[in-house]
């Protein structure tokens, strides 16, 4: 069993500040919550496979750690198309 | 050499936060909320995955494992980085409504001095011991009263009100003391003798807690009638 304190302040870094940055976009931009939950979910999940990987199925949980890493850069990607997209929609009269 | 997953999910990884990266520093956005710090720091986030996902793709594709320390450091300072964003967008926002309302009352009281000064008869703001704080044109007409470029009003005659049933002469501070006044006539006597006819309302006006604040007086001059 090996842990390292690094991956231990990671996932207490996204458990703690996680919802705190969901409460803020909920309460400017509560469309775009699904997305940023969404990449914080799969943070946490692996920054969980980081800390789990040392003691239990390494193999698996680094495979689910660099595939949550890849899914959540793919959802920033999204999330910078949208906002780019909301903000540039020419505004509706009235 | 590991999994290719693995390695699939690096490069994936890696090319992602390399495009959200360059689209957040070149994308034209117009929001007040996404001010050009907020753009830097969310880049600069993105690119802390940059070099995760190049350390990661050295350590797995069997070149280096060097790098593979400082990784977990980097990602240390990823949330911290996007809820900074975050909170500076929620400021910017609360800023944004603030500048919105100011403008609108700004526009408001522009539109109510407008008004105010629109109407032929007098109208006076006085505070609890009964200094004028705000007169219109036609008070100042009526009244010669005159206003200096601050704003604040000073009595420019010395004159007197008094009530034409008793005699009794008052102040601006009985007006006050008296709250709601409906339509009453007063004379408006100058030292030289000179006198108007005043038909006059007051009505007390409060703050927002209830504590009282002073008068708004009304007044047309009936000297003709």
């Amino acid at each position: 069993m090996e842990f390292q304190a690094s991956e231990i302040a990671d996932l207490i870094m996204v458990l703690v500040l996680g919802p705190i940055i969901l409460i803020i976009v909920r309460r400017i931009a509560p469309s775009l919550l699904g997305v940023v939950g969404l990449c914080i979910a799969l943070m946490a999940s692996g920054y969980l496979a980081t800390v789990l990987e040392g003691v239990l199925l390494p193999d698996f949980f680094d495979v689910v750690e660099h595939v949550s890493y890849a899914l959540v850069g793919i959802g920033f990607v999204w999330l910078v198309l949208i906002v780019a997209k909301r903000l540039n929609e020419p505004k509706a009269a009235g | 050499m590991d999994s290719w997953v693995v390695v699939l999910a690096d490069v994936v990884s890696f090319v992602a936060f390399a495009a959200a990266l360059i689209m957040a520093l070149t994308l034209r956005v117009e929001s007040p909320l996404i001010t050009k710090a907020v753009r830097y720091v969310f880049a600069a986030a993105m690119g802390l995955y940059v070099l995760v996902g190049i350390s990661n793709l050295l350590e797995h594709s069997g070149i280096t494992s060097h790098f593979d320390a400082y990784e977990d450091y980097l990602e240390l300072l990823f949330l911290p980085a996007m809820a900074w964003v975050a909170s500076t967008m929620y400021l910017n926002d609360q800023l944004d409504a603030q500048r919105r309302l100011a403008r609108t009352m700004r526009h408001q009281n522009d539109l109510l001095l407008s008004i105010v000064d629109t109407v032929p008869g007098g109208i006076i703001v006085l505070d609890l011991v009964g200094g004028i704080t705000f007169s219109n044109e036609g008070a100042e007409r009526i009244l010669g009263l005159q206003s200096d470029t601050m704003g604040s009003v000073h009595l420019t005659p010395s004159w007197v009100l008094r009530d034409p049933m008793t005699g009794t002469e008052l102040t601006l501070a009985d007006i006050v003391t008296a709250g709601t006044i409906t339509r009453r006539t007063f004379i408006a006597e100058w030292p030289d003798r000179r006198a108007t006819s005043l038909m006059l309302s007051a009505t007390p006006m409060s703050r927002a807690n209830g504590e009282r604040e002073g008068s708004v007086v009304a007044f047309e001059d009936i000297s003709g009638r």
